[in-house]
């Protein structure tokens, strides 16, 4: 009896030690990624969650060339560590393309706090980067994640680390132009309009930051944090944060142009995040909202035109294509989508198509199809005419 | 709906928005809401907690008679199944008693444990995650998050660099565990539980140091309230002979109860 006492301890102690071991691992996991797709010519790009950069002819939907693998060395693979010796580098920021004369660079972000810039050379990516920042030779990285989004304006990539440095850099050379300092987390992407960028923060702040010197003008107080991609247009700057609240701030003064809502939250309001930016079309503030529904305001008062009803939280930012609004909707709980476009005169919806894989990176539009890299780590082609969805088999041996 | 479903409506949810207001109603201080939810949920748990405390001194306390016994019919073990079973009997002791409240309580502190993990929400994938988890109708959680994460010398949604949380969780419960392991007669025993007691609190340790601070702080506090449940229950045990120190205090507060098994040998 004693011994079977004993046992039966010795199991309960051992099935605890392994739910606590692997519900850490769970709950604290490596982050997966979801990067977006990116095209030049005839070519994508895509970026895998296990950190391949795939070029992929668009027509033919065929690899072209080798794949190119981004890992890293893991800290040790300490006692219980949920890590190994080489992992790969999961990438949240889509590629952006840098085009000059005859060079052409995927120009790639990683969580491993380090940006890569891949030549194109015969239609596919080199292995051999042009530049890194940091530079090879420092052996280093900028301190934490890059989970925000690369911005490409006038030469010169901006982008964040998780600690909250913004930095600009020389898309040709990979040169650090100025870097500032917010102080706080930063998950969210940059926007650069008429020499500014625009960044929201952890810390509440949406900061106008001058993009020749570094300089801070300006920072707004939007009353809670900020992940999502500001919009810029007609002198106003568009931020949705995680307070429920979309707020319009005048570009130059910095100061609140109108907010929604613009009381108390009641019935009706958003009753989720702003995760994913908002677009402007035609004077109207198209936000979309974690708790499933899209809200249309008027860009200049912040009246609400319409509300487009869907299932789902929206987490990527939709896309325009023909007059109709392309958005994805995920149930996080069942990794499901759908896929609809909006009538964007009327606000009426359509299903385009659905798939049993969540959407979390932001869609890519070009030709008139849409392109959606998956929870899943599967990368599609959707015709968002007819629905019709072509599956890329990302296949090749690595560089 | 499915038992995931369902376990994270009545068990998880809650404590997960709990620990969001708590964080709000500690001046937005995640660590002091890990530290109070720890407390409450024990303070519930005593009872239960209690009772198994209780009855694993009353297995110790009759470990000698046990091993008279298992000496005794060494070679009929149907007889010393018996025995045993009698001797359990007689004292009004469940073999069993310790479990029942052990396994009750496991779906509370996993729940916990996830709790702290979701609310720390360390990359973007663990926020998206939290979202579908916040009470839409309690606009103070929206209003929270992403708690601010940082609590005296440590973020909380990474791993210490200090080590000092790692060493605390490994020693608690190292003076946890010794409070409540017995010296035992049997070498073989008494070496697998020499074994035990530093083997877990190592093992802690060593995972405090690869897991966000948040969830170490919470392994701190709850072994920390286990120590002071322990010594109200059953004082401090076996630490006494250890840290002689507490024998004085220990014994003289009236409630030092020590647990230490008699050798066979010495009641002959």
């Amino acid at each position: 009896m004693k011994s079977r006492v004993r046992k039966a301890g010795a199991v309960v102690v051992l099935v605890a030690l392994v739910l606590v071991v692997l519900t850490g691992c769970y709950g604290t996991s490596t982050p997966k990624g979801w990067a977006g797709v990116n095209s030049i010519d005839d070519t994508l790009v895509f970026v895998s969650m296990t950190g391949k950069i795939y070029s992929v002819d668009s027509e033919t939907g065929a690899v072209v060339g080798s794949p190119i693998t981004l890992t890293k060395e893991s800290s040790g693979g300490s006692f219980l560590s949920c890590g190994s010796s080489s992992v790969s580098i999961p990438v949240y920021p889509s590629p952006v393309i840098y085009e000059s004369g005859d060079d052409q660079l995927a120009i790639i972000g990683g969580t491993d706090g380090r940006v890569y810039a891949f030549p194109f050379i015969n239609g596919s990516l080199n292995a051999n980067t042009k530049w890194e920042y940091p530079a090879k030779t420092m052996n280093t990285n900028i301190g934490s994640s890059i989970v925000g989004g690369l911005v490409l304006d006038n030469g010169v990539v901006y982008f964040s680390s998780a600690l909250g440095q913004v930095y600009a850099i020389d898309a040709e050379y990979g040169d650090m132009n100025w870097s500032y300092d917010t102080d706080s987390q930063i998950w969210g992407s940059p926007v650069v309009a008429d020499g500014v960028l625009y960044i929201g923060s952890y810390d509440n702040y949406l900061y106008a930051i001058d993009t020749e010197t570094g300089e801070l003008i300006w920072k707004y107080d939007a009353g809670g944090a900020i992940i999502a991609q500001p919009v810029v247009e007609d002198g106003i700057v568009y931020i949705g944060g995680y307070n429920r609240e979309m707020h319009a701030v005048n570009t130059v003064s910095g100061q609140m142009v109108w907010k929604y809502p613009s009381g108390d939250k009641g019935d009706g309001d958003p009753e989720n995040w702003f995760w994913t930016a908002a677009i402007v079309n035609d004077g109207i503030l198209i936000a979309p909202n974690m708790d499933g529904n899209i809200y249309c305001l008027n860009a200049t008062n912040g009246n609400l035109v319409s509300k487009v009803e869907l299932d789902n939280p929206i987490m990527s930012t939709p896309v325009v294509v023909d007059g109709e609004l392309l958005v994805a909707t995920t149930n996080i709980a069942k990794s499901t989508s759908k896929l609809y476009a909006i009538d964007l005169d009327n606000y009426g919806k359509r299903e385009v198509t659905s798939m049993n894989e969540a959407i979390k990176a932001q869609i890519y539009t070009d030709g008139g199809m849409v392109y959606i890299h998956t929870g899943s780590d599967n990368f599609y082609g959707i015709n968002p005419a007819n629905g019709s969805t072509q599956q890329f088999s990302l296949t090749g041996t690595d560089e | 709906m499915d038992i995931g479903a369902i376990w994270d409506l009545i068990i998880l949810n809650p404590m997960i928005n709990i620990l969001v207001v708590l964080t709000k109603v500690l001046f937005s201080n995640v660590g002091l809401a890990i530290i109070l939810l720890t407390i409450v949920i024990r303070g519930i748990m005593f009872p239960l907690q209690r009772r198994q405390m209780q009855s694993t001194r009353k297995m110790q306390e009759l470990q000698p008679k046990l091993q008279e016994l298992q000496k005794k019919y060494a070679r009929d073990s149907q007889r010393l199944a018996q025995e045993q079973m009698a001797l359990y009997k007689t004292a009004g002791v469940s073999p069993m008693g310790c479990l029942g409240p052990m396994v009750i309580q496991m779906p509370i502190w996993i729940t916990l444990y996830q709790s702290i993990i979701r609310v720390l929400a360390t990359s973007p994938e663990a926020m998206l995650n939290l979202s579908r988890h916040l009470y839409v109708s309690w606009p103070v959680v929206f209003d929270m998050v992403p708690l601010n994460s940082s609590f005296l010398w440590l973020d909380l949604g990474q791993a210490d660099a200090t080590m000092i949380l790692p060493i605390l969780v490994g020693v608690t419960m190292w003076v946890q565990q010794k409070m409540t392991t017995p010296m035992q007669a049997d070498p073989k025993a008494q070496s697998q539980s020499q074994m035990m007691l530093y083997v877990m609190p190592a093992m802690f340790a060593m995972i405090s140091m690869n897991v966000p601070s948040g969830l170490a702080l919470y392994w701190f506090a709850s072994n920390l309230i286990g120590v002071i449940m322990q010594y109200f229950v059953s004082g401090w045990g076996p630490l006494a002979d250890t840290l002689k120190f507490l024998t004085r205090k220990g014994s003289n507060s009236g409630n030092g109860k020590q647990i230490i098994e008699k050798k066979p040998s010495s009641k002959k």
